[in-house]
């Protein structure tokens, strides 16, 4: 089903960098999981209600408006970034 | 300034467990002083914990003074609460505000948490006494804390096998008697396993029974705090005081829990009570020698009166699938935050091409082994062209084995099994297939995936080895699966 290629893929996708040597031991690793997974074809769900439990949790909303934070809060989180300038985290050019 | 420590009379910690209640009792009584006791605690620490490696960090001078105020408030003559000076460990992924917060991680090894977990909080309203922060699998992924960026835990009866993971210190701790209770968290096990294989009590508490506000993320609909324990008592008192809606965590419900150990009539709750035991869970895998314990446990229940009835969970071998799909793909999504751009660790050995680049070293060289496994196979699952046949499909499922825990909580109240279907194993023994490793949490992760409250109870050893009971609940019934857990109690010989 997979390939060191997807396995690559996959590491771009989420921002993996995979070695030659890992995308295959990662590549093994993950086709035994993957058969493992595939379990779950032997049930069949087209014709089963899944919806059908007593619904305990509720769903929570609330306003879309943000909440202002102390300085010395937003200071503490500052902080801890590799890089900030001023009240701003500082990233690498995108364009 | 004095070195404090050494103006304190060095008091022999005794080597039998001390429950929470014994604890305050001594406190109140004056057997001996809250300073005495946690000097005494941090004294057998630096003997033994860089051969165990519970603990990654310790809050000494912190926890000493603390410990000093609550024995003040003693000979002032006032009263304290059942938790205060009572000290306990905490598992790091659970933040506590200017410390270290690692999560087992490179990716947050010089990470300083700019708040407190709402469970902390909490617990510093009690007056609880925070010792430390204990070793753990990185970002909670695993069953043996040998995926820890910092080395693994051993487990103190058996230096040569593991703890448990993936809260392995945060187990340990209690069981070395390092701290009166502990903190940890539970996706798939991560609590009751541990627990298991270190001897002592361990609860996953219904979803959303408390705040996940300042526990590292590591798949949102599966997590929960967990408490370790020497006793039933002192689980419920914890969980009375941890518990309860939280606004900063949306999935918390309004279900403080109430009871802490109060007496009850045991009589007329063991004339009710009514036990399920699934064929799915005492089936090939399972060590023989643990079956034997359970079986006895169970035999000695229904000698009380207990009413056991044999019971079916058809969807159990589907289980470990289900999880594996579903955590997975919540695990890519919540790990997508350390990016080093906000906080945690960043590359910066050569320049990097762009922002791209930067990530993707970045997250390579922060995260381990298994945390990229778990990151790729998440995403996998959630891709164009497999999602529907992975990720929707375990979704189903997953509602399906709420329906059938449902269905089976109408027959009984309580479902034992066991929790772990192996002894504790070696280190080492199965870090190099990560198959089997998963296969430890075979009987942990319905719990998490159905939501409801699961509690490991020691029941015995194999050897020197501890062995687990799990008890299953329906949602939010904790206090009878923990009046259960007191009557089995009872049942131990000693």
């Amino acid at each position: 089903m997979l390939n060191q290629d997807q396995i690559k893929h996959l590491g771009l996708l989420s921002r993996l960098q995979i070695t030659e040597e890992e995308s295959q031991r990662l590549l093994k690793d993950i086709e035994k999981i993957v058969a493992y997974i595939s379990r779950l074809k032997e049930i069949k769900t087209q014709d089963k209600n899944c919806f059908s439990f007593k619904q305990d949790y509720l769903n929570v909303y609330r306003d879309d408006t943000g909440k202002s934070l102390s300085l010395e809060t937003r200071q503490d989180i500052l902080s801890q970034a590799p890089q900030a300038k001023g009240e701003y985290f500082k990233v690498k050019k995108i364009i | 300034m004095w070195d404090f420590v050494n103006f304190v009379k060095f008091y022999e910690v005794p080597h039998r467990k001390m429950t929470i209640k014994e604890y305050h009792n001594n406190l109140v009584s004056k057997k001996f002083s809250a300073a005495e006791f946690v000097s005494g605690i941090f004294r057998d620490i630096e003997k033994e914990n860089d051969y165990l490696n519970v603990f990654l960090s310790l809050y000494k001078e912190e926890a000493l003074l603390k410990a000093k105020k609550v024995d003040e408030k003693l000979n002032r003559g006032e009263a304290i609460g059942i938790l205060e000076g009572a000290p306990y460990a905490v598992k790091d992924n659970i933040l506590i505000k200017n410390t270290k917060t690692t999560a087992g991680s490179k990716m947050l090894e010089n990470y300083i948490a700019p708040y407190d977990a709402t469970v902390i909080e909490k617990l510093n309203a009690e007056g609880a006494i925070a010792l430390g922060k204990t070793n753990l699998d990185e970002f909670a992924m695993g069953s043996s804390t040998e995926n820890s960026a910092f080395g693994p835990t051993k487990n103190p009866y058996d230096a040569t096998r593991v703890a448990g993971g993936s809260s392995g210190g945060s187990a340990a701790a209690v069981a070395k008697n390092w701290a009166v209770f502990s903190l940890g968290s539970d996706t798939g096990g991560s609590v009751r396993q541990p627990a298991s294989f270190c001897g002592v009590f361990g609860l996953k508490p219904t979803y959303g029974r408390l705040s996940r506000w300042g526990l590292i993320a590591m798949a949102s609909s599966l997590d929960q705090i967990g408490i370790f324990a020497n006793c039933t008592d002192d689980i419920a008192i914890v969980l009375k005081a941890i518990s309860g809606k939280d606004e900063l965590d949306a999935t918390s419900q309004d279900k403080t829990f109430n009871w802490e150990g109060r007496d009850f009539d045991i009589k007329n709750f063991l004339k009710n009570i009514k036990i399920g035991l699934p064929a799915e869970y005492l089936q090939e895998g399972l060590n023989p020698e643990i079956k034997k314990i359970v079986k006895e446990k169970i035999g000695k229940l229904e000698q009380l009166g207990v009413k056991v009835l044999n019971i079916s969970l058809p969807l159990t071998p589907y289980a470990l699938a289900v999880y594996y799909i579903i955590m997975p793909a919540e695990v890519s999504s919540n790990l997508a935050r350390y990016d080093g751009i906000k906080y945690g660790y960043t590359f910066s050995k050569e320049q990097t091409k762009d922002l791209i680049d930067y990530y993707m070293k970045t997250r390579s060289e922060g995260f381990g082994t298994e945390a990229k496994r778990r990151i790729l196979l998440g995403t996998f699952v959630l891709s164009h062209g497999y999602a529907d046949k992975f990720y929707l499909k375990a979704n189903e499922i997953r509602n399906l084995m709420i329906q059938e825990f449902q269905e089976a909580f109408k027959q009984v109240d309580i479902i034992i099994t066991p929790t772990s279907p192996t002894l504790p194993f070696k280190i080492g023994e199965k870090i190099k297939d990560p198959l089997s490793m998963y296969l430890a949490d075979i009987y942990t992760v319905s719990a998490n995936l159905a939501y409801i409250p699961a509690l490991s109870v020691p029941v015995g050893k194999i050897g020197a080895l501890p062995v687990g009971l799990q008890l299953m609940g329906a949602w939010w019934e904790e206090e009878k699966m923990l009046k259960l857990s007191k009557v089995i109690e009872s049942l131990r010989q000693e």
